[in-house]
């Protein structure tokens, strides 16, 4: 407990630096935007500003795409609320209740509920965050390379299992993703492979390339069928946005409940904010005493949601710290950016750079309460943003996604990768094979490759050695439940919705 | 042709050619005694067994919808899409020689004629403020390293 107290105050000490502030503001307000706009999520908003890293320190590179990435997670729910459309898939949830409550007149209330409830969310998960990365970390270093092997094993899996759609496509997605990041020159034998001849794949796919191709330019091909929606946002009947009395009184249980659900489903691999907001949702109706409200205008339902959506950007920061696994899309991109910094997170990260863990722990807090201050007085004004054309919007994240791009390492080649990427990314969306599952292969398939190879290789080649270590054998039995459960996952929570 | 059907066969033939990769990859007598083929084996046997079963399955399902890429019925969109690539190729070829501002100007430009066609003004604003703003803050503000290119000197900064 006091070494806990002593990093979080050295975690505070980082991240109340006035540049960090200023960058929790920045990044926090940017993330909200982004978030806000129909089609755009948290991954595409950290893909697209991964450049405004480039020249910080490691951990206010760290701290700005966290702001980010909550900030879009406080923002996803705007568009939910006034013009029914999502701005990803984690925001779908607040579109059954948000939208009739706006739609009854009461759309103050509902963007007031979703900031309270986003911010109680944020708090919880912060707390659980603080208490669970360090055991974490240190079971964590114990791993020796079978353990490692499984547990990715279970992280691809279980990103298979949960990401939604065919658990066969997830599982073709992931041998793309294997494919891409065993191209290049062998780092163990020396032996260069799938080069094609091209000398510029001697050195490998730089990930955080192809991340940007189907994050944000493939994002962006998506929306180019519909440059000419136009969304009516009519913000004089938004009223005073805050919460009455009442209001609070019914929304705080389903925001206390939706912290720590949304938390442990985000630390699970792949599962994500859809997934705990659909949970939270499905519980906050079966324990309501108007479950016929429901999708009506039930505050509860968008009050527990919201929390849990927040809760579980903070869980998916658990994976991503001490495990340096990508819990989520959008830690997929952070783990890209900070290894490009140098920094590679992971359970030595506490013990190298508690400034940098613990800074971003800390400024979660921080991010919090100024998010909450940014979305209820800037509610209206940030409404308006939804009027903006795709046709202005879109050009601009090609725009920030090239240059992001060139940064990577100022190579020509990548520009033609990217582009690849982003129409890759554009035909696997077309034929529903899931992104997640690919981009995490990629990101850890050097590590896999490795982890797999040596732990053999301490065997004498004998694969026994992965259920013989009882850690290993445990991973390895929790990715075979998580394929299991997937089979009934979808029928079981459509009917407790 | 379906949604599954397509995937699969997809899968199945980079599967394949993945394999075929795997058997070139050299092997030495150096290194782990694992050896650098190993994985990608492991990696085909996925492919192809994932892509073979989704056929399968596709083959067997009672409804079958039809899939399209929508070349002709989405023209529009493949075009813009092929044009967007093309013109992200070409930035990258002359970015270092015009230098940041001069290329991402054209580029804005390009990019923005695609998808706000017709509003000439409007593309002509938006990509001059983006290749100044973007150059100011990236370069002059966060020191990050832009190619100047023909502009050279005449920067004065």
């Amino acid at each position: 407990m006091e070494s806990i107290l002593h990093n979080l105050g050295l975690g505070f000490e980082v991240a109340l630096q006035p540049i960090n502030i200023m960058w929790i503001v920045i990044g926090g307000l940017l993330g909200t935007i982004i978030g806000m706009l129909p089609g755009l999520g948290p991954a595409t908003g950290v893909a697209v500003l991964i450049p405004l890293t480039y020249g910080m320190n490691p951990a206010t590179a760290l701290i700005t795409m966290a702001a980010v990435y909550y900030g879009a997670m406080f923002g996803g729910s705007r568009a939910s609320i006034m013009i029914n459309t999502p701005g990803d898939a984690s925001a779908i949830v607040s579109c059954f209740d948000g939208y009739p409550m706006a739609k009854s007149g009461r759309a103050g209330s509902a963007l007031a509920t979703s900031a309270i409830a986003s911010f109680i969310g944020g708090i919880v998960g912060m707390a659980f965050l603080v208490f669970f990365t360090a055991p974490v970390a240190d079971l964590a270093l114990k791993f020796g390379p079978a353990e490692k092997f499984s547990l990715m094993l279970f992280a691809l899996t279980a990103t298979i299992t949960l990401s939604e759609g065919s658990v066969l496509k997830g599982f073709i997605a992931m041998a793309f993703g294997f494919m891409l990041a065993t191209i290049g020159i062998d780092g163990q034998s020396g032996a260069i492979r799938f080069t094609m001849g091209i000398e510029s794949l001697q050195d490998g796919i730089d990930f955080l390339v192809i991340m940007i191709g189907f994050y944000a330019i493939a994002e962006v091909f998506k929306n180019l069928s519909s440059l000419d929606v136009r969304y009516d946002v009519d913000s004089k009947s938004i009223g005073r946005v805050w919460m009455s009395g009442e209001d609070f009184k019914r929304s705080l249980m389903p925001m206390l409940r939706g912290g720590p659900l949304g938390f442990f489903v985000g630390v699970l691999p792949g599962a994500g904010g859809t997934i705990a907001t659909f949970l939270s949702y499905a519980i906050e109706k079966s324990v309501s005493k108007r479950p016929k409200e429901f999708g009506k205008g039930a505050i509860e339902g968008l009050a527990g949601p919201e929390s849990a959506n927040n809760a579980c950007s903070c869980g998916a920061l658990v994976p991503l710290l001490t495990l340096g696994i990508p819990g989520s899309g959008t830690s997929a991109v952070m783990l890209g950016a900070l290894m490009m910094l140098g920094v590679r997170p992971g359970p030595v990260l506490f013990e190298m750079h508690p400034e940098i863990a613990w800074g971003v722990i800390a400024s979660m807090l921080a991010g919090n309460i100024i998010l909450l201050f940014i979305n209820l007085p800037l509610a209206v004004p940030l409404v308006q943003l939804l009027k903006t054309p795709q046709r202005i919007m879109l050009p601009l994240i090609v725009g920030m996604a090239y240059m992001g791009t060139y940064f990577l390492n100022y190579s020509s080649f990548d520009f033609v990768l990217v582009s690849i990427s982003a129409l890759a990314g554009y035909m696997l969306s077309k034929l529903e094979i899931p992104i997640p599952p690919l981009v995490l292969a990629l990101i850890l398939g050097g590590m896999t490759e490795q982890s797999f190879r040596n732990a053999l290789t301490i065997a004498n080649g004998s694969p026994a050695i992965f259920v013989t270590q009882p850690i290993s054998l445990g991973f390895l039995v929790l990715a075979a439940i998580s394929l299991v459960y997937a089979l009934k996952r979808h029928r079981k929570l459509m009917q407790m919705i | 042709m379906t949604k599954n059907l397509t995937a699969g066969i997809l899968a199945l033939i980079l599967g394949i050619a993945y394999l075929v990769g795997t058997f070139m990859v050299p092997v030495y007598e150096a290194g782990d005694q694992v050896g650098p083929r190993a994985f990608p084996f492991l990696v085909s046997a996925i492919a192809i067994v994932s892509g073979a079963a989704l056929i399968a399955k596709d083959l067997r399902a009672a409804e079958r919808p039809a899939f399209s890429w929508g070349f002709s019925a989405n023209r529009g969109v493949w075009l813009r899409i092929l044009a967007v690539m093309a013109l992200g190729i070409v930035y990258g070829l002359v970015l270092d020689w015009l230098g940041y501002p001069i290329a991402t100007f054209f580029f804005m430009i390009g990019i923005s004629e695609l998808i706000n066609d017709g509003r000439h003004l409007q593309n002509l604003a938006m990509a001059a403020i983006f290749s100044v703003v973007t150059f100011v803050v990236f370069s002059l503000i966060l020191n990050l390293s832009l190619p100047r290119g023909i502009l050279g000197d005449i920067l004065p900064f």
